[in-house]
């Protein structure tokens, strides 16, 4: 009886040893330390987090009006855009937050022509390259969770945004129609307001956000050597679904399927102008890495299709810390 | 009776003894940091990798190895890349493997604007490239010695040419209504495949040299077509605002390519390795006779700068990124890459 009950605790014993050696190799112990996933929607009172955000995108192609993707003007034209943001969260309690965006941007873009006078027998090489840095426009905003989520509710969470025009509206420096510095803020104000909701079960969450932004009047140079004009920027919707997976207790995958359209907008010349709407569908897949207190992410926007609208993959960092 | 309780017993002790320890094996093994894991793979390992990889140009290299400004050269490229690869470890020291590539790629170079008695035509290109590349079969065996310290891989592959290499005839946009009111503006649309249209074999060596929290790892490919190639380009005429294209066949022969690699690993976690690496490739001995005569494609080189790392997310699963930023070569349009890499692990057999 004696080796038997010896027997099951030998077995017992080399069961649990081999559980042992699946344990992982990180388990967050901090409330501080939640992932995207399992932290609450707004951050707990008394919480700051900040971090700089980096964006890079090759400005190549764009979906035309046909929706069909197309280089840049159909011309050899291109350029970089980086974007830059400093933000900071805070929690004013533990259902009330606030923040603040400040953008930093840097852009380049090329053009290249040879021409060739055929009966003077000349050629000449005409090349443009325009730049434009700057701080961009400061964004403020508040979040409020409405419904706090509990195992049967998803939470509800409203949000106000307000851009101020902080970044340099107007080309700069100008030499000619294609060689100038190129404004690094948009020119006027504009108020947007955001609705989320959220479920998560464990080690899954899903997300479904709708965002509408409404850009008051402004007055800018719309092209280089004309006189500052009134402008309207058509509004911008966005709707976004979302799920998201823990891959280990540190690392959670992001899935955004997002659909974003822009109004028509308005140029008040002496002949009122207008540009067509245009809209994108497009899919974000980041990666966020909890280590302690820092979260670092990043993530790839790829535009799948669309209209009137931009068509580069852009490049998303993100590097934030909670104190 | 007692006796054979007691022999029951003790065999499904063992059993299960044995059965933890295959896990655990399995475990160790799917899990072992990256200084310490060989170079291929694991008797029963199957890998599976992919990824993503946007290359963009960085700079272009000309015969003497001078760097020309893009922005003059007018030309501007891009990328983006999903690679597959599957290895499977049939015995500890011989694996199989078989990859390939998924690419879409632009390229655009200087607009032309030709001023004549007839009129101003603007002319402009636009290469792409869009597809698969070549099918890769290789296989690996590892030098049986030293094995604790170090891997001595000698490796040997052919790619085959599975989808078609030539390129489709090109298309065109003609737009006889901009501000010059005598002037026509004619794009061109070129759109060429990845493959390399032969076999092509290659054989190659790899070392790793393992301590406690750093490897050194090097490695040297030699690649070189079976036969000649055949391909053709598209040539075209505008005439009275009509463009005709006529396809003309020429053959090629890609030369001799030799690739090397060397790289520095620092397991600065258990989970994590960053890597420091150096990359640099040298072809010569091709030729082509597109230009209706055979003309040497001359030396081509590149040599690149690379930083990254390796995290193992979960015993299945590790992620990888790479930057590599090119710093010298010859005759040579040089990308510099960003890749973002997974590789799923499993063991098929207990070891």
């Amino acid at each position: 009886m004696k080796q038997i009950a010896v027997s099951f605790l030998m077995i017992f014993l080399t069961c649990l040893v081999a559980l042992g050696q699946f344990e992982q190799i990180i388990i967050p112990g901090d409330l501080k330390q939640q992932t995207v996933i399992t932290e609450p929607v707004t951050l707990r009172k008394g919480y700051l987090r900040s971090g700089i955000e980096a964006a890079f995108i090759t400005v190549n192609k764009m979906f035309d009006e046909d929706g069909q993707r197309n280089y840049y003007q159909n011309t050899n034209a291109w350029g970089k855009f980086r974007g830059f943001s400093l933000s900071t969260q805070y929690g004013l309690s533990d259902k009330f937050e606030i923040s603040l965006r400040i953008p930093y941007v840097t852009q380049q873009y090329l053009t290249s022509t040879k021409v060739e006078e055929v009966y003077h027998n000349e050629d000449t090489l005409i090349t443009f390259r325009s730049t434009g840095n700057g701080i961009g426009d400061i964004e403020a905003g508040i979040r409020f969770q409405i419904i706090e989520e509990s195992s049967d509710l998803p939470s509800m969470t409203a949000g106000l945004d307000l851009t101020v025009p902080t970044g340099r509206k107007n080309p700069t420096n100008i030499k000619n129609e294609l060689e100038y510095d190129y404004p690094t803020g948009d020119g006027n104000v504009a108020l947007g307001i955001n609705i989320d909701f959220r479920k998560t079960i464990y080690p899954y969450s899903i997300r479904l956000r709708s965002y509408y932004e409404h850009y008051f009047k402004g007055n800018k140079i719309l092209y280089p050597g004309e006189a500052e004009t009134e402008f309207k920027d058509g509004d911008m919707f966005i709707v976004r679904g979302n799920f998201s997976v823990h891959l280990n207790d540190w690392i959670a995958v992001w899935n955004d399927i997002s659909y974003t359209r822009f109004g028509e907008s308005t140029y008040y010349y002496d002949i009122q102008m207008t540009s067509p709407a245009n809209w994108s569908l497009d899919y974000n897949p980041a990666l966020f890495f909890q280590i302690r207190r820092i979260r670092f992410l990043q993530g790839i926007i790829i535009p799948l299709i669309g209209r009137n609208h931009g068509a580069d993959p852009a490049y998303i960092f993100g590097l934030q810390y909670t104190f | 009776m007692k006796i054979q309780i007691n022999i029951v017993f003790i065999l499904i002790f063992l059993a299960l003894h044995l059965n933890a320890l295959c896990q655990n094996d399995a475990y160790s093994l799917l899990t072992e940091r990256y200084v310490d894991r060989p170079v291929t793979m694991h008797r029963g390992q199957l890998q599976i990798n992919s990824g993503y990889e946007f290359s963009s140009l960085n700079k272009i290299y000309d015969f003497e190895g001078n760097s020309l400004d893009l922005n003059d050269e007018g030309i501007a490229s891009e990328q983006h890349l999903f690679p597959i690869a599957v290895k499977y470890g049939i015995l500890e020291w011989f694996q199989i493997g078989a990859s390939m590539n998924y690419a879409r790629k632009g390229l655009r170079t200087q607009n032309f604007i030709y001023i004549s008695n007839a009129g101003i035509i603007s002319h402009s290109e636009i290469e792409n490239w869009k597809g698969f590349d070549d099918l890769y079969l290789g296989i690996d065996f590892t030098a049986p010695f030293l094995t604790d310290f170090m891997n001595w891989v000698v490796s040997g592959g052919i790619q085959l040419p599975v989808f078609n290499h030539e390129p489709d005839q090109p298309t065109h946009t003609i737009d006889f209504f901009n501000y010059y009111s005598d002037s026509t503006v004619i794009r061109y649309y070129y759109n060429n495949k990845f493959g390399n249209g032969i076999p092509m074999v290659k054989i190659g060596t790899s070392l790793k040299i393992r301590f406690s929290k750093l490897a050194l790892e090097s490695s040297f490919d030699m690649k070189k077509g079976l036969s000649q190639g055949e391909s053709v380009y598209w040539q075209s005429r505008y005439s009275n605002g009509v463009i005709d294209y006529r396809e003309i066949p020429y053959q090629y022969d890609p030369g001799l390519t030799f690739d090397y690699q060397a790289a520095i690993a620092y397991q600065a976690l258990d989970w994590l390795a960053v890597m420091f690496s150096y990359d640099g490739m040298y072809a010569s001995g091709g030729w082509t006779t597109e230009s209706g005569k055979k003309v040497g494609t001359g030396k081509i080189s590149i040599h690149s700068l690379g930083v990254g790392y390796e995290i193992q997310i979960s015993p299945h699963l590790r992620l990888n990124q790479f930057i590599d930023v090119p710093f010298a070569g010859t005759n040579i349009m040089a990308y510099w890459i960003f890749q973002t890499g997974i590789s799923m692990n499993f063991m098929t057999t207990g070891k």
